[in-house]
């Protein structure tokens, strides 16, 4: 069959299968560097033979005679007419990572890409054979590392012209999730683990043996959606059925007043027909307790299938941590030989479960981790012979579950720490003053590690040096809400331990209302949760402020923040969530609380952008959605409003129920400014009333309830500024919001009004219909 | 018999032409129409006081209506928030005002019907879900030129279905508009 008669199908199937078998020549190589193994040499002659009978049958015929040689090399080590060299691995390593960079491309690309890199296959297989001659021959060893720097270059320059052509990144690919958002490792429904090592104890390799199906991620989340709609409504299944079953009282009450009603009778067909009446309601409540006790069943085993169902789904969320660590045994291996040292990685813990997004995160700052403990940590052979310790250093990662977190430790036996040098570099850097820094502990100079720009490398080398890698593990670990411990004895090794949340897919978040609506914010944000009564807030230069624990908190009430109108709330008491901010603590004013849940945290939908305060949404147990708030935009909010003097007060107070439109007052003794402003309060539905002057307005204050009060400056008998001054000092009416809207816009003059008590002042000269009624509505609230 | 009906006889009882009878044999040979195909299928809702049709491909399921969540800053009349459809969380915009039309009629209940577009899905809240229907696209004209110029039309055609006026929306165009309404 020509390759171009070939079916895609058969591309797409042999792709997939030359993707498993890579990986297993991948790790076994690395393996066998180690140490040799009959067992594994085995399984990787079948890998190569499988890709070499796969790649015939493709007409890939290029693959094919690669494969051939692959496969011809294993099986002379094995008869052990060869040994495994460091430069025949090179060469078998660029084998694979040729057939790495075929994986990479689209199946239907296959052919074409194979006839453009002929040559560079055609040079690897030669390679490899001419590898295959004796040892000591100094042609094989050259020719082979000749095919490996061919390879190089081929991976360091883009191909020309062609979209997607064999170049790739100098490293390997790693089985992450692909751009287009499909989830999963390739299908390997009969490919066999490798065999099992015979050293070490522990698995040096992660072993993923499970059966694994590609999925798209939206029809996962389309199933994660449906999943956790059955959980909803099993759950409102529940409540009407409870409702159900307290009927039954309802019957025992009728079969009690018609038994009386029975006894009261003299009629003797009456009591007949009563009689029958209950004959029938007892047969109705054994139906009835028949129905409720199989409904009961039913119900129980109903929420307890939706929950399982859920948490399963949820559950598909994680990976084990071997899969997203399996490129790390080569990296070390490269950067050992790189560096002219000797080290394995040993993996521990690789089937812990980590959620994807967390293990993402992870896969950065652990290379960088890595990085650092073979350049610095690990000495050189020579070195570790000279200490006593086994020429190959070993650096071990291991995860696992503690109390509820994950803990991810990566540790070297190399040199550890040189606190001296440590200490030296803190003081030349300007850090700390010389015998501040003879001062600190061993924990306190570990900190400056993870500082960017912090290096106590004497020069740069091409893979550290620069300082920057340590900073990148703190800055995650901080995004993620978790923390890293630095572990160090000189001479005999470091460690570090990170300690991260298993999941952030679900949070444990407080749900309050605002605006009528549900939202919360996640605990950990959460400082403090208090119901302030209204008389209890007090307030400073017209911000006010509640006494939490002894702390003054700024309140700031949520409904301003998000702009939204504000829903009911309890007239006697505010609600104030205590948040700590970058700013400090300012206290978020909320109309109710609805109470502590766990909420599963589904991203905000991508075509809306970014939604100011607002970080993720959820969906409540009785279905309704509710959006999760964004600690440090909201703070970031409250800034931006104090700045511009708009924060406006907390607390309605007065039950808006029945109440009619807000009542205003407007003191001008310009006809023309009482009417323009009248009009305008009134069209937007608010209840106007006017004076000439200060004295009818406070004339009026005092008798009528008015919810705000718009006034001049200059006004003849008592000028704007003293009736401000005497509204506030009346007890009455202090609490009442005024307004000065003056010609004069002077700081002096803008500075008397609100030293006056004037809570907002408004210039005429930048007057506008909608400053007025802005104003009005940040003062008191709609109409 | 008189001569009357004599004529008449031989008028009635003559042998047809044979060009008449092949043409008679030609259509009762001809296979009757099919009913139902070049019929297209939209689902009929009524928005404020407007029946609109969308095309039945694109409606994925028609559901009670239910807590609509405002999303801060970027809620508006027509993009009203968030709607839970079968446990997703999708935006919702109001049909009646995406496409401007006047509120009215109090009747019939309101649904949130759950669509799919290129855009992706979206929720819309309608005063009144009537159900799939068919109608001919043929025999259905073109919008008014007021409504085909306006800057960004909807209802490509306007065809009769079951008795009423209904405009029907074009699937692309409707997409792109409720794409546009959630930025605002």
């Amino acid at each position: 069959m020509s390759p171009d008669m070939a079916d895609l199908s058969l591309l797409e199937l042999f792709a997939l299968e030359l993707a498993t078998h890579r990986e297993t020549i991948e790790q076994g190589l690395v393996r066998l560097e180690s140490g040799p193994d009959a067992g594994l040499y085995e399984s990787l002659m079948r890998a190569a033979h499988s890709i070499k009978g796969a790649a015939r049958i493709v007409s890939l015929d290029q693959a094919v005679g690669l494969a051939h040689a692959m496969e011809d090399l294993f099986e002379a080590a094995r008869e052990g007419k060869l040994a495994i060299t460091p430069e025949r691995v090179d060469a078998l390593l660029a084998a694979n990572d040729f057939y790495a960079r075929l994986c990479a491309a689209p199946p239907a690309e296959l052919p074409g890409l194979l006839d453009s890199a002929a040559r560079e296959a055609v040079e690897l297989e030669n390679g490899l054979r001419a590898s295959m001659a004796p040892d000591g021959s100094g042609t094989g060893a050259a020719q082979a590392q000749q095919a490996v720097e061919a390879h190089r270059q081929a991976a360091s320059t883009p191909g020309v012209g062609e979209p997607h052509s064999l170049a790739a990144g100098t490293s390997p690919p790693i089985q992450s999730p692909s751009p287009a958002g499909s989830v999963g490792v390739t299908a390997s429904p009969g490919a066999p683990p490798p065999a099992g090592p015979a050293h070490p104890p522990a698995a040096a390799v992660p072993e993923t043996d499970e059966a694994v199906v590609r999925l798209s991620a939206e029809t996962l989340g389309r199933f994660m959606g449906l999943a956790g709609q059955c959980v909803v409504e099993t759950s409102a299944l529940g409540r009407i059925f409870s409702r159900l079953r307290d009927s039954r009282r309802d019957f025992l009450d009728l079969a009690g007043t018609l038994s009386s009603l029975r006894a009261t009778l003299a009629d003797a067909e009456a009591k007949g027909r009563t009689e029958s009446a209950l004959v029938i309601l007892k047969r109705l409540m054994e139906e009835h307790g028949h129905a409720t006790r199989s409904l009961d069943a039913l119900v129980r085993r109903m929420e307890l299938t939706a929950g399982r169902l859920y948490g399963q789904a949820l559950g598909t969320r994680m990976r084990p941590f071997g899969e997203g660590v399996k490129h790390l045994p080569r990296f070390v291996r490269d950067l050992a030989r790189e560096l002219g040292k000797n080290a394995r990685l040993e993996i521990h813990g690789a089937k812990c479960r980590v959620d994807r997004d967390i293990m993402e995160r992870l896969e950065a700052p652990l290379t960088h981790l890595v990085r650092n403990a073979l350049d610095h940590g690990v000495e050189s052979p020579d070195e570790r012979l000279a200490a006593g310790k086994p020429a190959q250093g070993v650096i071990v990662l291991k995860a696992r579950h503690v109390s509820g977190m994950l803990e991810v430790r990566l540790a070297d036996d190399g040199r550890g720490v040189d606190t001296a040098r440590l200490r030296a570099a803190v003081v030349q850097k300007g850090l700390a003053e010389p015998d501040m820094a003879g001062r600190l502990s061993d924990k306190e100079l570990h900190e400056f590690l993870f500082l960017p720009g912090f290096s106590t490398s004497p020069g740069l080398t091409r893979v550290s040096g620069r300082g920057v890698g340590l900073d990148v593990v703190k800055t995650m670990l901080q995004e993620v809400g978790g923390e890293a411990r630095v572990k160090s004895t000189p001479g005999q090794g470091m460690a570090f331990i990170l300690r991260l949340p298993v999941s952030r897919s679900v949070i444990r978040a407080l749900v309050f209302a605002v605006g009528g609506e549900p939202y919360a914010l996640p605990l950990a944000s959460v400082e403090r949760v208090a119901a302030v009564p209204v008389a209890e807030v007090q307030s400073v230069e017209g911000h006010q402020y509640a006494v939490l624990d002894g702390v003054n908190v700024g309140l700031a009430a949520a409904s301003r923040i998000l702009d939204v109108t504000p829903g009911p709330c309890p007239p006697e008491e505010i609600c104030v969530v205590a948040l700590m901010g970058e700013a400090g603590r300012f206290g978020l004013a909320v109309e109710s609380f609805l109470g502590e849940r766990d909420l599963v945290v589904k991203p905000l939908d991508p075509r809306l952008g970014k939604a100011p305060c607002v970080a993720a949404a959820s969906i409540l147990e009785d279905g309704s959605p509710v959006l999760i708030l964004d600690a440090p935009d909201l703070a970031l909010s409250i800034e931006r409003l104090l700045a511009g003097g708009r924060l406006g007060r907390v607390g309605g107070g007065k039950a808006r129920e029945g109440r009619g439109p807000r009542k205003v007052l407007v003191a001008d003794d310009s006809l023309t400014v009482r009417e323009v402003e009248r009009q305008l309060l009134s069209g937007r539905g608010y209840d106007v009333t006017c004076a000439v002057d200060g004295m009818e307005a406070l004339a009026l204050a005092r008798s009528g309830e008015f919810d705000l009060i718009v006034t001049d400056v200059d006004m003849p008998r008592m000028t704007g500024i003293e009736l401000t001054r005497a509204i506030k000092a009346d007890p009455a009416l202090a609490a009442t919001p005024v307004m000065i809207v003056s010609y004069k816009d002077r700081p002096e003059d803008r500075l008397a009004g609100l030293n006056a008590g004037a809570d907002h002042y408004l210039a005429k000269s930048g007057f506008s219909d909608k400053a007025l009624i802005d104003a009005a509505i940040d003062l008191i609230g709609e109409p | 018999m008189n001569d009357d009906t004599l004529a008449a006889k031989v008028l009635f009882d003559r042998e047809p032409a044979p060009d008449v009878l092949a043409e008679w044999t030609g259509q009762t040979a001809a296979p009757p129409p099919e009913p139902g195909t070049g019929l297209a299928r939209v689902f009929l809702v009524r928005a404020g006081e407007e029946w609109v049709g969308l095309p039945a491909a694109m409606v994925d399921s028609a559901l009670p209506l239910g807590p609509i969540h405002s999303v801060p800053f970027l809620s508006s009349p027509v993009f009203l928030g968030l709607a839970n459809v079968e446990g997703e969380l999708l935006p919702c915009v109001s049909l009646a005002a995406l496409l401007g039309v006047e509120p009215g009629g109090q009747e019939g209940t309101p649904r949130l019907l759950a669509v799919s577009t290129v855009e992706g899905r979206f929720a819309l809240t309608v005063c009144e879900a009537a159900g799939v229907r068919e109608y001919d696209p043929a025999a259905a004209t073109a919008a008014p030129d007021t409504v085909a110029r306006a800057p960004r039309p909807v209802v490509r055609a306007v065809a009769e279905v079951e008795g009423r006026g209904a405009g029907i929306a074009d699937p692309a165009l409707l997409g792109a508009a409720l794409a546009r309404s959630l930025r605002p």
